[in-house]
């Protein structure tokens, strides 16, 4: 399987939208941990002691949605263009193509969010100096930044990975990505009320906690997850299936 | 499937003389390649040669009983035909007939009824389904802003083959200036090239290409035609779709034909347009009506035809000694053979999906 990921890799690093998305995430982590979250704190925040964790977690939690569009245009790209002629002939099995782009994906969503949830905090430190600002002493859980900002921003690439093998259409997937954890949970929160949070995306920002209230909420980050996790593993199975049976039109 | 390997092996078996030779089946490992092994006889003497002479059975594409429906629909029945190797194998049918379908169900991209076996398994038993097949679908199946070069590299990469050849393959195709540029700006032929590259890149035994020639100008048609022939050594083998009739009819060796979704021929392209039109002799003469009053009463069938007279069945000479004993003058006799076209259209008659209307 080892030529079909190094053919993934290849094929989202030798595309122009690819360094797009990436720069403007780059540039986007700079203004929001250098700007907003460093040299513009207000002086409430200045006196938090977990602002630096907090603009990490808003960070990631902002940001995954430009690793996710990547793992949308990798496999939607492949229909749009009908490159998916040659990537399932050239392999001997469909279990292996789409495993390989859950690979690269992966990887990419874990180096990516690794990136942000690191460079986010030091660049608000750093702009918190650059004004002449005081912060407070800072209580920075790492482990726990470490894997629920990870399993974040994996899981929202593999939920966009999952939309984008259900729709195929290239906008439809976008659209939809862009949508569903915001207009659509939205909407069925004002249904659901508390048990938004077992909706996909909405357990899954619980589990990060960024901007949740998790003494409010009914579940606790590993709960989260599971729900998450499970949503993901149902979708996941449907989309694979679906992806091994129907026509590659 | 194991009786299809008997029946092989016994036609194989009976192309050789008796006697002077041993023959048996070898199931090779490991891939599980059926074999006719020759073990050869010194005459008089009862010792063996060796080596064994090993001759790979299957060496074809069987395509067998592929059938696909959408809803109600029937786009591909019950269809069967073999590609050999050593052969360009023309596959032909009108509009919406159902040849892309069928060559999609042949790679597995869409899903159906029935079986293609590439020698003898089927493409995902293959370790490498890229050396055994290239594949040209479509001409702009490509990201527009990805360079050629790059392109083909993803697919080199993913068929396990040296980037070396991503190269060498733009050079046989005539886009190695071209390699830089992102193909979205390509015309339909430098497309249908970079298609071709594409297909070529892990030499594979066997091409299929759905209308390789579209948008290609004169000189890339021939270029072609000429790349394809040479290809089909005895170790290779072509098939391609086109809607170019006189080009298929230059280039093939064997056609296929469907229409509405079902197998309509699959023989030579001689037998088809002998069994379908057939050559016939033409004559135009100063009394036609003479010349038929003769043939009528010695029971030769005729057709009316521009001025003149359509006879299968029988030869100039013949039809010559006919109008001298009719007593009339020969103003046109001609021997003529019919074309692809033409047995194409008799064949495809009544099943074309698609029909314009006749204006003028």
């Amino acid at each position: 399987m080892t030529k079909e990921i190094k053919s993934e890799f290849k094929k989202v690093f030798s595309i122009r939208s690819t360094y797009i998305i990436l720069g403007l995430m780059l540039v986007l982590v700079i203004f929001f941990g250098f700007y907003v979250g460093g040299w513009h704190s207000q002086k409430i925040d200045l006196l938090n002691p977990h602002r630096l964790y907090m603009v990490a977690q808003q960070a990631i939690s902002f940001l995954s949605v430009f690793i996710a569009l990547l793992a949308v245009l990798l496999l939607t790209h492949e229909f749009r263009y009908n490159t998916i002629t040659y990537t399932l002939t050239l392999s001997n099995s469909r279990n292996k193509v789409l495993l390989s782009k859950v690979v690269v994906v992966s990887v990419i969503a874990l180096i990516a969010t690794a990136v942000i949830g690191s460079l986010s905090p030091m660049l608000a430190y750093w702009g918190i100096h650059a004004n002449h600002l005081h912060l407070v002493a800072q209580h920075f859980y790492y482990s726990d930044l470490l894997w629920k900002g990870l399993v974040f921003g994996w899981g929202y690439s593999m939920a966009a990975l999952v939309i984008a093998i259900l729709i195929r259409n290239q906008i439809g997937a976008i659209v939809a990505l862009l949508l569903i954890p915001t207009t659509v949970e939205g909407l069925l929160s004002v249904w659901l009320k508390s048990n938004t949070d077992y909706l996909p995306f909405s357990a899954l920002h619980t589990m990060l906690g960024a901007g949740t209230d998790v003494q409010k909420s009914g579940l606790n980050p590993i709960n989260a997850m599971y729900v998450f996790l499970g949503y993901l593993v149902f979708s996941g199975a449907i989309a694979w299936f679906s992806f091994i049976k129907r026509d590659a039109n | 499937m194991l009786k299809t390997y008997e029946y092989d092996a016994k036609q194989s078996v009976g192309l050789y003389r008796p006697g002077a030779y041993d023959s048996y089946i070898v199931n090779s490992y490991p891939d599980r390649s059926h074999y006719l092994a020759l073990r050869i006889y010194y005459w008089p003497a009862k010792e063996t040669l060796n080596p064994i002479l090993l001759i790979q059975l299957d060496s074809m594409i069987k395509a067998k009983h592929l059938r696909k429906k959408y809803g109600d629909k029937v786009a591909v029945n019950d269809v069967s035909f073999q590609v050999q190797t050593g052969k360009v194998t023309g596959f032909l049918g009108p509009n919406g007939a159902g040849k892309s379908t069928t060559m999609r169900m042949m790679l597995g991209l869409s899903s159906g009824d029935g079986i293609t076996l590439y020698d003898g398994k089927q493409l995902q038993d293959y370790s490498k389904p890229s050396e055994l097949v290239g594949v040209l679908l479509e001409a702009k199946a490509f990201h527009p802003t990805r360079s050629a070069r790059n392109h083909l590299k993803i697919l080199a990469t993913q068929g396990g083959v040296p980037l070396k050849r991503v190269d060498e393959v733009l050079d046989i195709v005539g886009l190695k200036t071209e390699a830089k540029q992102g193909p979205g700006k390509f015309s339909l032929g430098m497309s249908q090239r970079l298609g071709l590259a594409a297909a070529l890149l892990a030499s594979p035994k066997y091409l299929l290409l759905d209308e390789p020639a579209n948008g290609l100008d004169p000189e890339g048609i021939v270029w072609l035609r000429n790349f394809l022939k040479s290809y089909t050594d005895n170790e290779h083998g072509v098939f391609v779709s086109s809607h170019l009739l006189s080009e298929m009819s230059q280039l093939a060796d064997n056609v296929v034909v469907i229409g509405r979704g079902k197998l309509l021929a699959d023989t030579s392209i001689k037998e088809f347009i002998d069994s379908n039109v057939g050559n016939y002799v033409f004559i135009r003469v100063d009394n036609l009506d003479k010349l038929i009053k003769l043939l009528d009463e010695k029971r030769i069938t005729y057709k009316k035809k521009s001025g003149g007279l359509e006879l299968t069945q029988t030869k100039t000479d013949a039809i010559g000694k006919l109008a001298f004993e009719a007593k009339v003058t020969v103003l046109e006799l001609t021997k003529k053979s019919a074309s692809l076209e033409e047995a194409f259209l008799e064949v495809t008659a009544g099943s074309e999906e698609y029909q314009g209307q006749e204006t003028f």
